[in-house]
């Protein structure tokens, strides 16, 4: 034999590979909790750290405690639960479609669930506010289950799943521009609904979205070693003992979950669920047990950037997060296309 | 499908139905941020008048009703005509929704104003603001801000009036709400009966027009054109000084996109067109012979207004000076 130098065993990279990706999640949630109180301190009043940290441990007066228990702190719990639930959704649409250019969006979950939310607030007003997320997933569940079956064809494919979703997400976006025409006196609340904003939200948005997202997250996270599988291809991951269908309709009815929940926080705020799983990938790899996790995390810096950012460019007017994701959605959507296109 | 498989479904279905079940009681979706469109029903005017002269008032509005309780001193708005009545009153508003932009309200309305702090847009003022502001009272717009009315109540009492979607008589109806809510009653019908004799005399000028013309007003920006039926508040104005509105009155939709043929078949005789942008549907219009045929632009009178004398500010003050500037437009245009 001659000698070279050993390689690497595999247990040691995979271990190195772990070390990495244990830096990689610090490092988020690092800066997950350094963003989140920057963010308590942006309003459009001046809110000194001093003051939010006085708020917290109840010594603050009532306006300023008023201010942070039901301003601030509800509408960054949304920014959590919103942007977690698009990153993981896009992680796991894209794994599932084996695209990198799908998302929610795309399969046209986002603008099923915008068009039914919209819908029920334009036309049937005294709808109690509990079943708005029911709402945009029956719309989300709707168009998903339209395109699925649309798209069967004693299976699915990642190609035919694309296409389809594309045509279905226009026609969506052709209804909710007619309910612009139709109601235009409601045209500025519905413009920035459709962009995206937490504006004005309350405890009551929390308690009926985060819910959601905290029971599918663990959902999407255990799903992540059987995606995996998937990711070989349906022949393999058969042969592997995989029930193909079956675990791809789960993914994407817990993907659709999520990102109907979100727009029913929200609004449809774009290109969160897009970008988040990719910048994800390049932190941390594909494996899916790994990524999903840290694509929620990437959702939930943005989402939550963005909204800091909204709040904070010219107080007192609080520009839509889903203006400003879109603002750094597009250019990096373009980016990614170019690379995608070499 | 197999069995197997309807077992994660029925599971996923259980678990809509107690997610759903979770999310509590209370609060429509009229009226909370999560969408934030749809608003309350007409204005709640009615037997009010009595309320005035006493510390502790119980106000009727679109939203509900409000306890509010001796003269308010801090006020906070998010209508331009809101802000016109409280100053009409002799009361300055300490926070103003003016779209981050003094010079949207009227020059009448700004200068009784003097100085306030901006709430910014009057879709979504600020929350933090106006809670700094330490408000003794809220006035809303019904339609526009009912997604908010929840979290304000929770500040100071709040009253939601018709603003937005109003034509005359419901403006001067909120109008009267907001003087009860303010205990200035006498104040705001001295207020009303002023415009009231205002619009009687300018009806007499135009009185004195040969052939007194149908008038259409509508609302051009960009890619739209948004003509306002007799049911709007331009159109309701123009009535009160005799001019018929163009289009019937459409309660369920006061004003609706208009397209050329709709407009030619309108054939209005006199147009009075508020423009938000200087690019819109007419510069294309104007090239063809359809629009030079229709009789107000054959005659002359297409007048290009004002918007936010015309379109935004829609109070007191706003009616006086479009009833005005119509009539000058139409006697000058002979």
């Amino acid at each position: 034999m001659t000698a070279i130098a050993p390689s690497p065993s595999p247990a040691s990279t995979a271990a190195s590979h772990r070390t990495a990706r244990g830096r990689w999640y610090l490092a988020a949630a690092g800066l997950a909790v350094v963003v989140t109180a920057y963010s308590l301190t942006v309003a459009s009043v001046p809110l000194p750290f001093g003051d939010v940290v006085d708020a917290l441990t109840g010594r603050a007066d009532d306006a300023l405690s008023r201010l942070i228990w039901d301003y601030q702190i509800p509408r960054i719990i949304l920014c959590w639960a919103v942007g977690a639930g698009l990153g993981a959704s896009g992680a796991v649409l894209q794994s599932v479609i084996r695209n990198p250019l799908a998302s929610p969006d795309v399969l046209g979950v986002t603008r099923g669930a915008g068009v039914t939310a919209l819908f029920v607030v334009l036309i049937l007003p005294a709808t109690p506010l509990s079943l708005l997320p029911v709402a945009a997933l029956a719309g989300g569940v709707t168009v998903t289950v339209v395109v699925y079956t649309l798209a069967y064809r004693g299976g699915t494919t990642p190609i035919r799943l694309a296409l389809v979703g594309v045509a279905a997400s226009a026609c969506c976006e052709a209804v909710i521009r007619f309910l612009l025409m139709r109601y235009p006196q409601n045209v500025n609340g519905s413009l920035i609904w459709l962009a995206g904003s937490f504006f004005g939200r309350t405890w009551q948005t929390v308690a009926i979205t985060v819910p959601w997202v905290v029971v599918c997250l663990p959902v999407v996270v255990f799903l992540g070693r059987r995606l995996d599988v998937m990711g070989l291809g349906d022949p393999m991951a058969v042969g592997l003992g995989e029930r193909a269908e079956g675990t791809r309709r789960l993914a994407i009815a817990v993907a659709v979950v999520l990102a109907s929940g979100a727009v029913a926080a929200a609004g449809t705020l774009s290109f969160v669920s897009l970008i988040a799983p990719h910048i994800a990938r390049r932190l941390i790899g594909g494996r899916m047990a790994a990524l999903t996790p840290m694509a929620a995390a990437v959702g939930v810096l943005l989402t939550l950037g963005a909204d800091t950012l909204g709040r904070g460019i010219s107080p007192p007017l609080e520009i839509p997060a889903g203006l400003i994701t879109a603002v750094i959605g597009a250019p990096y959507f373009l980016y990614l296309l170019m690379r995608t296109g070499r | 499908m197999k069995f197997s498989t309807l077992r994660p479904a029925a599971i996923a279905l259980l678990l809509v139905i107690s997610l759903a079940a979770c999310g509590g009681t209370a609060g429509s979706t009229g009226s909370q941020g999560a969408a934030g469109l749809a608003g309350g029903a007409g204005d709640g005017a009615g037997g009010g008048a009595g309320q005035c002269g006493k510390t502790e008032r119980t106000i009727a509005h679109a939203l509900g009703t409000t306890t509010v309780t001796g003269d308010p001193s801090r006020v906070v708005v998010t209508e331009f005509s809101f802000a016109d009545g409280a100053g009409l009153l002799g009361v300055r508003p300490v926070g103003v929704a003016d779209d981050s932009d003094r010079n949207r309200i009227i020059q009448p309305i700004r200068e009784r104003l003097g100085d306030y702090t901006s709430l910014g847009l009057r879709k979504s003022p600020s929350l933090p603001v106006i809670a700094s502001l330490r408000p003794d009272l809220i006035i809303i717009d019904a339609k526009r801000n009912a997604d908010i009315y929840p979290q304000l109540s929770a500040m100071a009492p709040t009253i939601a009036l018709t603003s937005q979607e109003g034509d005359l008589a419901a403006n001067i109806a909120a109008m009267r709400v907001l003087g009860q809510a303010l205990n200035r009653c006498a104040e705001m019908e001295k207020a009303v009966t002023g415009l009231q004799d205002k619009l009687a005399s300018i009806k007499t000028r135009i009185d004195g027009l040969p052939a007194k013309p149908k008038a259409l007003f509508a609302v051009a920006a960009d890619k739209t054109f948004s003509a306002h039926n007799g049911a709007a508040f331009v159109p309701s104005v123009l009535s009160a000084i005799g001019l018929e509105p163009a289009l019937p009155a459409d309660q369920s939709q006061p004003q609706a996109d208009m397209g050329l043929e709709t407009l030619v078949a309108t054939a209005p005789e006199a147009m009075f067109i508020a423009n938000y942008t200087p690019q819109n549907p007419i510069t294309a219009w104007r090239a063809n012979k359809l629009f030079t045929g229709i009789p107000a632009v054959a005659s002359n009178r297409l007048f290009s207004v004002d918007p936010d004398v015309w379109a935004r500010n829609r109070g007191v003050t706003a009616a006086e000076m479009v009833a005005e500037q119509a009539a000058d437009l139409l006697l000058n245009a002979k």
